[in-house]
């Protein structure tokens, strides 16, 4: 063990030590290589008769993570990865219309990166950028190619360009390193776990840390370099349990942090952990209802839930693809709420901003913090809803009729796709309540509509968690809007008391039931999450920033997953 | 060189961090445990239903792996990991008929999706281990009852099965326990090995990429069941390897590359070994590209030894393989012809898992039990030609009622029938070089100008269900053109064999007294599975190419960054 210990320290020496200034960092041999490449690509890579690339962007990333696992009270996992991937962006043609935003072949769907050696080695790196680039352009005149023969199919007339014009900006931090002690988090993530023995009718339950250092190298042939780094911490403890009735509940806590803030540790931790434990297992004891219509306050987790399935889920992408095939179009879907700038889509009284220069705010680093977006274009803040009104949405190069230059909020995803999406999103009432306050209007409210009771949401479903204990396959490309409650209470309009109660999913909630809120809290909280889009299962890190929100009226209905409940008793529950 | 060396060290780091802490603090006997558990889910469950529980196995495999590998020059980070995968096989109603039973019409998602891939604690904790062995029994349980009520009503809607022996046969209680070992490789060194050969393919700029890996796997299985059998075994696969690709002008895509297997550190290829073989490969590479394209013939030909071995696995070891005798959708080539000439009375052929090296080179093939628990066994397939047996699981097969420890899969999926050391034995051997003096003398009696020497073989695959054409295709690497006029040999590229079982097992006329072993991995309904062929040379009176299918890149516009002056 000292030996381990003793090479431990040699290694946190040495990456120590590598922590190069940005001034020496651009001479290193990844930035030559990218710089060499790009160079030469862009005054000799051609082929006779046909265009040379306009446009040329590569982004070497670095991943180094650690994850650790754990089931029941024991670890499955504890491992340390490092890989470094290429991304390519090679234009052909000209802004207004290039090779770009075409979907020609399926495989564009999946053109995920493409691996590099991971030893700063200036010609294998060069050797690899080479090889990649010369498919990249090959495969970028084809799909000119064949997005000119569908103009000629479907004739269009196309007033917005392909590619936006981009000041060039040049942003070189220091590269950013690991130090998370993985034998710290292998005890913490162990302990987590066995704070869930004591209850008793939990059936399963995992705990899981990842920390990930990105560092990510950027250049293109209009100038822009950057290099930008960031390590996020994701904490993830889920649990399942069955009501009487068969109905699988999963209940969750998820918590992602940044930089040297790591997520809640020791007693804090544990006690997050039980009162998550207990409620679901209130809600799997809790009687089941059928059908509600009435008013609903989302609180804690499920405010910044709704916000982020309902609100910023939606803002993109802003432009739907072309697609050659019509199988491949009904796949793509863009963001509802993209094609409402200048419409009514919240109620008056909200202003919603997106601060990607917040670096920190009560107290927590902000997932979204950065100063360059993916695509070189510094990052701008944006005020998005303005009295309800939506002002602007985040946008990449690829402009929208409406916003035809980038504010910087491009987002590179796994599959090379550069999409918008948010950094900082702050939610802002004009005239924030109390908790109390919120509670007695929902009563109010209840009393309205002639209800015995309203509902408190608490928590809603993560399809990815809950796919993990069921015993059904789960669709979790053809998910509702809005995911189902799971810790839910029910409010009584006479005297107030609360009763879990569970079995409910929304009704076709949409971006209209934005327009239904009626209230927000003063208790807003920072939460960083992975965010979704509205495209497949791709997720971006970033914050929102939101007090629980009342709304008016919402419709839902029973469901949820039933399956048989055990034959036999958890061992756990025989050791009680 | 500096650089190299930080790096290095760096992220040697991390198996050796990884496995001390995962190893810390096993106090706990993995095997009492489980068998504890199993003891109380069969009491809980058996008859818990109506359909009444009569066989619980818990397997635990625990997988430990390690790589490291130069690309085009340049280190990739090493990776490591260390899992365990647990396995529950749950068998309802009797041995007459189960729920494993085929489903007829049910396909491929009926009969053999993989089963749900179950990671398993690593630590010695009772309760969690428990636990997850609960939780899964439950999941396969309720999953056996459910398919046993679909297999009564298939039998009921569909024809009488040819094949009406039972889903399981009876076995004897297995018990073995041997201590745990693990592979020490010597990482700084082997950086170094890896850093120096694939340096070596920087001075060609034909090589468009290359690698020179290793990787070690170290494999335990932990098994008990309500029979009696409580096993621990372990498996140690090391494989070192070489590979080389380039371009033709045509566009062809052309891949020369070497492997090396071991089962411990020490017989591991050495530098020297690898440079040889990397020079030879660039030699190989350089003239395949430059090679002439060839058509599609029939004529003669020689599979040297690993190829040979290659081309026995797909083209007659699946054939033999006991569940497929009995799959309703199978070819069933073999079924019917026990006790018949099948191949030249020369060769005899068996299947041997429990021999662990051939003449000093260690076999991937071998194991001492099956994922049934069954002891491996040497099985005679065929003997001087005649058709005796096939590989079997606990599954029986008409005439054929016991295992003969042949059942095989990779974590996550069901048990099948598969190959472990497929050993074909020559009775009618020459040396090589007198082989290929009958190679010219075929050619001279067919009046073919040339026939072909495959020396190297990069795999293949046969299809042997009914409703597809049930032929084979193996997919040369180095194919040489050999002319019956005494002309030199010639590299030729571009052709894929092709043919039927049957027909092509009549063409072997001869063989070399060379017999070398072809190590791998085989792919099949039960996952990837290590495994062996070890072959003589063969000549063959007919062999069928066909053209190979290339894709239509031109090669790269610009020269390579490193030879671009």
């Amino acid at each position: 063990m000292k030996a381990t210990i003793k090479l431990l320290l040699i290694n946190l020496i040495i990456l120590t030590t590598a922590n190069i200034s940005s001034g020496a960092e651009i001479d290193s041999p990844v930035f030559r290589a990218m710089i060499d490449e790009l160079d030469r690509s862009m005054s000799r890579l051609a082929i006779e008769d046909m265009p040379k690339p306009y446009f040329v962007s590569y982004r070497i990333q670095d991943n180094e993570s650690i994850s650790i696992s754990a089931r029941y009270g024991a670890l499955i996992q504890s491992q340390r990865e490092v890989h470094r991937f290429l991304y390519i962006e090679l234009r052909v043609g000209d802004p207004s219309q290039d090779n770009s935003n075409f979907i020609g072949t399926w495989r564009d769907m999946y053109n995920m990166p493409k691996g590099l050696v991971e030893e700063d080695e200036y010609n294998s790196l060069r050797h690899q950028i080479w090889l990649n680039t010369d498919k990249a352009y090959k495969n970028a005149l084809e799909n000119l190619a064949r997005k000119k023969s569908y103009f000629q199919a479907h004739p269009t007339t196309t007033e917005v360009p392909d590619f936006s014009t981009a000041e060039s900006f040049v942003h070189l931090s220091e590269p950013i390193i690991l130090e998370t002690d993985a034998k710290t988090w292998e005890t913490e993530v162990r302990q987590a776990a066995e704070a869930l023995d004591e209850f008793s009718s939990l059936q399963d339950w995992n705990v899981s840390y990842n920390a990930m250092a990105i560092n990510k190298r950027y250049i293109n042939s209009e100038g822009s370099q950057h290099l930008k780094g960031a390590v996020y911490h994701a904490l993830t403890i889920s649990a399942t349990a069955q009501a009487e009735d068969g109905q699988r509940l999963t209940g969750y806590l998820q918590y992602l942090s940044r930089d040297d803030e790591e997520p809640p540790q020791n007693d804090e931790l544990i006690g997050e952990i039980k009162r998550m434990a207990a409620d679901l297992e209130a809600v799997a004891a809790a009687p089941k209802l059928d059908e509600y219509a009435g008013p609903v306050l989302f609180s804690d987790y499920a405010s910044m839930q709704l916000i982020s399935q309902l609100f910023v889920r939606q803002l993109s992408p802003v432009r739907k693809p072309l697609a050659s095939d019509e199988w491949i179009s009904q796949e793509l879907k863009t963001g509802k709420l993209a094609g409402r700038v200048n419409r009514r889509v919240l109620p008056g009284f909200v202003t919603i901003t997106d601060e990607p220069d917040r670096k920190s705010y009560l107290g927590h680093k902000l997932a979204g913090y950065q100063v360059v977006d993916d695509e070189g274009v510094k990052c701008r803040n944006l005020t998005l809803v303005e009295e309800g009104r939506l002002i602007t949405v985040p946008i990449g190069r690829l402009p929208v009729k409406k916003i035809p230059i980038s504010n910087g909020h491009a987002r590179t995803l796994y599959n090379q796709w550069n999409v918008p999406g948010i950094t900082n999103l702050f939610v802002k009432p004009d005239k924030p309540k109390t908790m109390k306050k919120l509670v007695k209007e929902l009563r109010s409210l209840c009393r309205d509509f002639g209800n015995e009771y309203g509902l408190l949401v608490k928590l809603l479903e993560n399809p990815e968690l809950s796919s993990e204990y069921m015993w059904t396959d789960m669709d979790l490309d053809e998910q509702p809007m809005l995911t189902a409650p799971v810790i839910m209470y029910r409010v009584y309009a006479d005297d107030g008391r609360m009763e879990p109660v569970r079995g409910l999913v929304f009704d076709e909630a949409t971006i209209r039931n934005l327009r239904d809120i009626v209230a927000m809290g003063n208790d807003e909280q920072v939460y960083n999450l992975r965010q979704p889009i509205a495209l497949k299962q791709f997720k971006y890190p970033a914050a929102i920033i939101t007090p629980s929100i009342l709304t008016e009226e919402m419709e839902l209905k029973g469901g949820g997953v039933r399956e048989p409940l055990p034959l036999s008793v958890n061992p756990f529950t025989l050791e009680r | 060189m500096k650089k190299l060396t930080r790096f290095v060290v760096a992220l040697c780091l991390f198996p050796l961090m990884h496995i001390s802490v995962l190893s810390a603090g096993e106090t706990v006997d993995i095997l009492d445990v489980m068998k504890e558990e199993l003891n109380r889910s069969m009491k809980n469950l058996a008859d818990a239903s109506e359909v009444p529980m009569y066989y619980l196995q818990y397997s635990v495999t625990e997988v430990r792996e390690y790589s490291a590998s130069v690309t085009n020059g340049g280190l990739e980070a090493p990776s490591s990991s260390h899992m365990r995968y647990l396995d529950v096989d749950v068998r309802v109603s009797s041995m007459e008929l189960d729920n494993t039973h085929e489903i007829r019409g049910g396909g491929w998602r009926e009969n053999y999706s993989p089963r749900r891939v179950i990671e398993f604690p690593m630590e010695a904790d009772a309760k969690a281990i428990k636990a997850a062995l609960w939780n899964e029994t439950e999941y396969q349980y309720s999953k056996a009852q459910e398919r046993y009520t679909k297999v009564l009503t298939n039998r009921q809607v569909k024809v009488e099965e040819e094949d009406l022996s039972n889903d399981f046969s009876p076995a004897q209680p297995q018990q073995f326990t041997e201590p745990l070992s693990f592979t020490q490789l010597d990482i700084e060194k082997w950086t170094g090995i890896l850093k120096k050969v694939g340096s070596y393919f920087n001075d060609f700029p034909f090589v468009q990429e290359s690698s020179v890996r290793v990787a070690t796997t170290d494999k335990t299985t932990y098994m008990v069941n309500n029979e009696g059998s409580r096993l621990q075994h372990s498996n140690h696969y090391l494989r070192a390897g070489i590979s080389v690709s380039g371009m033709a002008e045509d566009g062809m895509k052309l891949d020369r590359y070497e492997s090396y297997t071991a089962a411990s550190a020490e017989n591991l290829p050495d530098e020297a070994t690898l440079m040889k073989d990397a020079e030879r490969l660039v030699k190989e590479l350089e003239a395949l590209i430059d090679a002439p394209v060839v058509e599609p013939f029939i004529g003669p030909a020689i599979l040297r030894h690993r190829a040979s071995g290659v081309f026995f696995h797909e083209i007659f070891g699946h054939r033999i393989e006991g569940h497929r005798q009995k799959g309703s959708e199978e070819g069933q080539t073999f079924t019917k012809k026990v006790g018949e000439l099948i191949l030249p009375e020369f060769l005899s052929i068996y299947d041997d898992p429990t021999i662990a090296q051939f003449n000093g080179i260690d076999l991937r093939g071998y194991y001492k039990f099956d994922d049934e628990g069954t002891p491996a066994q040497r099985v005679t397939v065929v003997e001087k030609g005649i058709l005796r047996n096939f590989l079997t699981t606990r599954s029986p097969i008409e005439n054929f009622p016991e295992s003969n420890g042949h059942s095989r899969r990779e974590y996550g999926r069901d048990v099948v029938a598969r190959q472990g050391n497929l050993i074909i034995h020559s009775d009618k051997a020459v040396s090589f070089e007198k082989l290929r003096e009958k190679l010219k003398e075929e050619c001279k009696k067919q009046g073919k100008p040339y026939g072909l020497i495959f020396d190297d073989i990069a795999g293949g695959f046969t299809m042997t269900r009914r409703w597809m054409p049930q032929a084979f295709k193996v997919i040369p690497l180095l194919v040489y053109r050999v002319y019956a006029d005494n002309r030199p040999d010639e590299v030729v590229r571009g052709v894929d064999i092709v043919g039927t079982p049957l027909t092509c097992f009549s063409k072997i006329i001869l063989t070399a007294d060379d017999d070398t072993p072809f190590n791998g991995t085989c792919g099949a309904e039960s996952g990837s599975v290590p495994v062996s062929a070890v072959s003589p040379s063969i000549l063959v009176s007919e062999i069928e190419i066909e053209k190979r299918f290339k894709k239509q890149e031109k090669p790269p516009i610009l020269p390579p960054p490193r030879h671009d002056k």
